[in-house]
């Protein structure tokens, strides 16, 4: 245990004296808390290099003077009840503060608190619970690279954008799965999603940049687009993805189109994924291409597929389906790069990125090499199938011709039409009243919001999701709703 | 196919695996039937899980296709065998600019910092002298406390408290170890734990710095909080550094206003000095004077190795400071966790910024880390690196001196895993450099240290991942090798000259 303490350097009286003032002063200061233990003699002579009888000495002396109590056989703490003297020093220190004025903050701080307050955590579309297949295998691989630390150790000075042998291995997932085919040096490993989206934005976007963005988008996208300062233009959707007579009437050039690929949002028909690439192409836009589920099969047709897996174009940034279903034991995310944006990318994380564990990293990859990611991921869409059955059935059931469910396949969510006069916040209050994980599209709509559309996760526990839908609906009812 | 028993992968690897080797080497064609799982886990004595659990994954690899009712086969247009293109196609034309960020950041890359190669940083890790190592003792605890803490119940606990600046207690129990150990002055609130010091310094740039103000740094300083603080845009304004720390008179003489100023007062880097008192009190008044905000870095200062400690800077103003302290580096999880303490004033928009463009530590190692500040093994294994560290770089002050004699100039490296010399040599510095590495010494040249062009002939030689028995054979050999690479030199010089020019008395030390 170390503590500081301040020994004046030149002084008349005995250094035991010098020693007792300064741990006086230290607890006066609030630096070791009442109750909080000391540190040994011997440690505090060794740290400061004098003898140990003269710590010894200088413990007496605080004894005496009331500001250490012993407890037998387990060391010496600092007296619990202080009632003198104490506590002046604090007040002294907050003085201290206030005078001085408050540091003048930049442009991008002032955007910063004008932004929407954001929601956080934002994961609630994975449940703890649901890990409990994966904390064994999670542990055993851990065990695998802190028994054995040499692999680890050669890796040590990591490469910013993640251990190669890790990006080749989420290559090849991506190529097994999204028939993504990519150089493990487009790859780019961040150690969670928000730092992803924020590198993208901060790489495109200066202040007053145009940006042609699907609507609806999660409120995190448009959130990081607003605080680095770029406009958005918000291209509505229609039965077969992103309208195309929209996006080409933008008459002003924009640097980027954002598009997601999730589940209640139908998927791009080959037909616009050709005429996105070549708008790209032809006006030298980026696209940005966010999954939100992780697909494990590579069933279904080719529409399922990422406009990256097409993509002959280089100017796709795939923003692969983060692991969230992982958190919270690991939160990293990837990003597929175009070519011509590799090299900033890499530069962008060497100057300013996050560290990336390395001991973390290799547990990851031996994670998805061994299967285990994929076996995890099949066991989820069987769970959430089952859970979403069960929800459907609980909603119409109660609820029948009131209501609308929109089918969407892999995704943990149900969409809820809801035909009611009742306003879409006090809906959701209701059901967090109850306990249940609901929220309203609306929320990720920049124009004209469609009314009554809602989001219904179903969480772990059935006994909980039953109670939590029967509050809700009588809440409902309770409410005017026949 | 037969089975390891004493493989370390699982049963169901193995399968797959055997599976995917007959495909490829082509003893399993293509469209052939595979045994059904019963089958097969019959005659591997296996369950049929666990056969199971292969095919899944094979399916899932594209390897084969399973038809309902008809059983298994190997697939017959098989995707799954792919090379990745190694070159890249023709790069198309950059037809939109990316953000002014982006540009300054790929001008800095080119010219004025050549040491964001950060493939070349991979290469050079087959010397691990690079690194600040955690002792294995460390290693095997923060094993035993992840599988404490691996447990569903307190992951789900975890996730309530989950908070952007970090879990609570992890904060409290950091804060606490802060103010004892390094009189850091504050409350758990105005703590914020970030995964890495770039992306701390990053943030905080971000919020405090406009392009075009002035910031000043110590010249040299550390080459990655250089890189992040040039990304910002500002105006750099360096300020030497001598064997005091900081010139604070050169500074306060400056017409400038600083808005930021980035300095480590108890340990610099590389040089390892340490701000004298007369200057820490100066710089405190003329900060309080013109409102600059300073960014203390505090990294290393565990590693002081001086008759005590000096506390930390922030105590003096605890409202003008913005104080990082960086956990040692190594292989775990918890190594370059930068813990910040900010003022009030600042709490707010760091608040947003983290929420927005930050990210969060993984609770995993949130909650392992917190078990570790808790038990006290964090602070053991903190001292006794500190003990080690301190034998190691006694010994290193005294052989070099010993093989350089007036050759060498020491700084004074009273912190830090560092030692900075100047070297008189008729080598070149990266010469000297290789001589080093093939000595197995981390030697670098101080050249990325400075903002600007640097000295020439000035090292850092890092010391933490050496041990104490080998030095001095290390050293030896060091010196052999530089002497040799002289004497090739000078092939073409007469061999009195050469006599007369040796560098290093190499022979009369082997005497003696």
């Amino acid at each position: 245990m170390d503590l500081i303490v301040n020994l004046p350097p030149k002084s008349f009286l005995p250094l035991h004296r010098q020693l007792a003032d300064a741990l006086c002063e230290a607890i006066d200061q609030r630096r070791l808390l009442p109750g909080e233990p000391m540190p040994s003699t011997r440690d505090l002579a060794q740290s400061l290099r004098i003898s140990r009888s003269t710590v010894v000495r200088s413990y007496e002396e605080l004894h005496s003077r009331g500001y250490l109590e012993s407890a037998h056989g387990s060391g010496t703490f600092v007296r619990s009840e202080m009632s003198f003297a104490y506590g002046k020093q604090t007040e002294l220190n907050k003085e201290k503060e206030k005078p001085r004025i408050a540091f003048a903050v930049s442009a991008f701080a002032v955007r910063l608190l004008h932004a929407e307050p954001g929601q956080f955590p934002d994961a609630a579309s994975y449940s703890t619970d649901d890990l409990a297949p994966v904390l064994r295998s999670w542990k055993r691989l851990w065990r695998r690279h802190l028994k054995n630390t040499e692999e680890a150790r050669s890796w040590a000075a990591s490469n910013p954008i993640g251990i190669e042998s890790l990006r080749k291995t989420i290559a090849d997932f991506l190529w097994r799965t999204r028939r993504i085919h990519c150089h493990p040096d487009q790859v780019i490993a961040f150690s969670n999603k928000q730092s992803r989206l924020q590198l993208v934005c901060r790489l495109l976007f200066s202040p007053g940049d145009l940006v042609a963005v699907q609507d609806p988008i999660s409120p995190e996208v448009r959130q990081m687009l607003s605080v680095y300062g770029a406009r958005v233009v918000p291209v509505p959707l229609d039965q077969e993805g992103i309208n195309i007579d929209h996006l080409l009437s933008i008459d002003k050039p924009f640097k980027a189109i954002c598009l997601a690929n999730d589940d209640h949002n139908g998927a791009l028909s080959r037909e616009k994924r050709r005429c996105v690439r070549d708008l790209a192409k032809r006006t030298g836009a980026f696209i940005i291409e966010e999954e939100a589920i992780p697909y494990t099969t590579t069933g279904g047709s080719a529409d399922r597929y990422p406009l990256r897996s097409s993509d002959d174009s280089d100017r796709v940034i795939y923003l692969s389906a983060g692991l969230e279903m992982l958190s919270p034991l690991m939160m990293m995310s990837f990003l597929v790069a175009p070519y011509s944006l590799q090299e900033a990318f890499a530069a962008a994380k060497a100057c300013t990125g996050e560290e990336l564990a390395t001991i973390e990293q290799l547990v990851l990859r031996d994670f998805i090499e061994d299967g285990l990611l994929e076996h995890h991921l099949r066991g989820l869409e069987r769970l959430s199938n089952k859970r979403r059955c069960h929800v459907i059935h609980l909603v119409t059931k109660h609820l029948g011709r009131r209501v609308d469910i929109e089918s969407s396949f892999g995704s943990q969510a149900v969409v809820i039409n809801l035909s009611s006069d009742i306003p879409d916040s006090e809906v959701v209050q209701m059901a967090q009243e109850s306990g249940l994980l609901l929220s309203a599209l609306s929320n990720q709509f920049a124009c004209p919001a469609p009314k009554g559309k809602f989001m219904l996760f179903p969480g772990s526990s059935k006994d909980a999701l039953e109670e939590g839908i029967e509050t809700w609906i009588t809440k409902l009812r309770a409410r005017g709703l026949s | 196919m037969t089975l390891d028993q004493a493989s370390p992968y699982p049963v169901h690897r193995q399968i797959a695996q055997a599976i995917k080797s007959a495909v490829i080497s082509g003893s399993l064609a293509l469209g052939q039937m595979l045994p059904s799982m019963r089958r097969l886990a019959e005659a591997l004595g296996v369950s049929r899980s666990t056969v199971q659990r292969a095919y899944e994954d094979l399916l899932s690899q594209g390897y084969i296709e399973t038809t309902h009712g008809a059983g298994s086969r190997i697939c017959r247009a098989r995707q799954a065998a792919r090379t990745h293109p190694l070159v890249s196609p023709p790069v198309t034309q950059s037809a939109r600019p990316l953000s002014s960020y982006a540009e300054s950041l790929l001008s800095v890359v080119g010219s004025v910092l050549p040491c964001v190669d950060y493939q070349c940083e991979l290469r050079r890790v087959d010397y691990q002298c690079e690194l600040c190592q955690e002792p294995d003792s460390l290693v095997q605890q923060y094993l035993h406390l992840l599988e404490g803490q691996c447990q569903l119940s307190l992951l789900q606990e975890a996730e309530k408290a989950r908070a952007v600046s970090g879990l609570n207690e992890l904060r409290s129990h950091y804060l606490s170890y802060l103010r004892r150990a390094r009189a850091v002055d504050g409350t758990e609130e105005q703590v914020f734990v970030f995964s890495g010091k770039r992306e701390a310094l990053d943030t905080l740039c971000r919020i405090l710095v406009d392009p075009g103000d002035c910031v000043a740094v110590e010249n040299p300083t550390a080459p990655h909080a250089l890189k992040t603080l040039m990304l910002s845009q500002a105006q750099i304004v360096p300020v030497p550094v001598d064997r005091d720390g900081m010139d604070v008179d050169w500074l306060t003489a400056l017409p400038h206003r600083i808005k930021v100023l980035y300095l480590s007062p108890s340990c610099h880097k590389p040089s390892g000095a340490v701000l004298s008192s007369d200057r820490r009190r100066a710089l405190v008044d003329w900060a309080e004077k013109n409102g600059t905000a300073i960014l203390e870095d505090d990294t290393y200062s565990e590693f002081t190795y001086g008759r005590s400690l000096t506390p930390a800077l922030q105590r003096e103003a605890p409202g003008g400071f913005i104080y990082l302290s960086t956990l040692p580096s190594g292989i775990l999880p918890l190594a370059g966790h930068t813990f910040v303490v900010v003022p009030h004033s600042l709490l707010a928009v760091l608040m947003q910024a983290k929420r927005l463009t930050g990210g969060e530590v993984p609770l995993l190692n949130q909650l392992v880390l917190t078990e570790l500040i808790r038990g006290g093994h964090f602070e053991r294994s903190i001292r006794s690196r500190r003990n080690r560290y301190e034998a190691i770089r006694a010994h290193l002050m005294k052989l070099l001196p010993l093989y350089f004699g007036s050759k060498i100039n020491l700084s004074p490296a009273l912190a830090g895993t560092e030692i900075t010399f100047s070297l008189t040599s008729a080598l070149t510095d990266d010469a000297v450099i290789a001589c080093a590495q093939a000595a197995r010494l981390g030697l670098r040249s101080t050249r990325s240290h400075y903002l600007g062009v640097g000295k020439a002939k000035e090292f850092v030689l890092s010391f933490a991942g050496l041990d104490e028995h080998s030095i001095e054979h290390r050293v030896r050999r060091f010196v052999i090798m530089l002497n040799n690479q002289v004497s090739q030199k000078s092939v073409a010089v007469a061999r009195a000259d050469y006599q007369a020019s040796a560098l290093y008395p190499i022979a009369a030390l082997g005497a003696g």
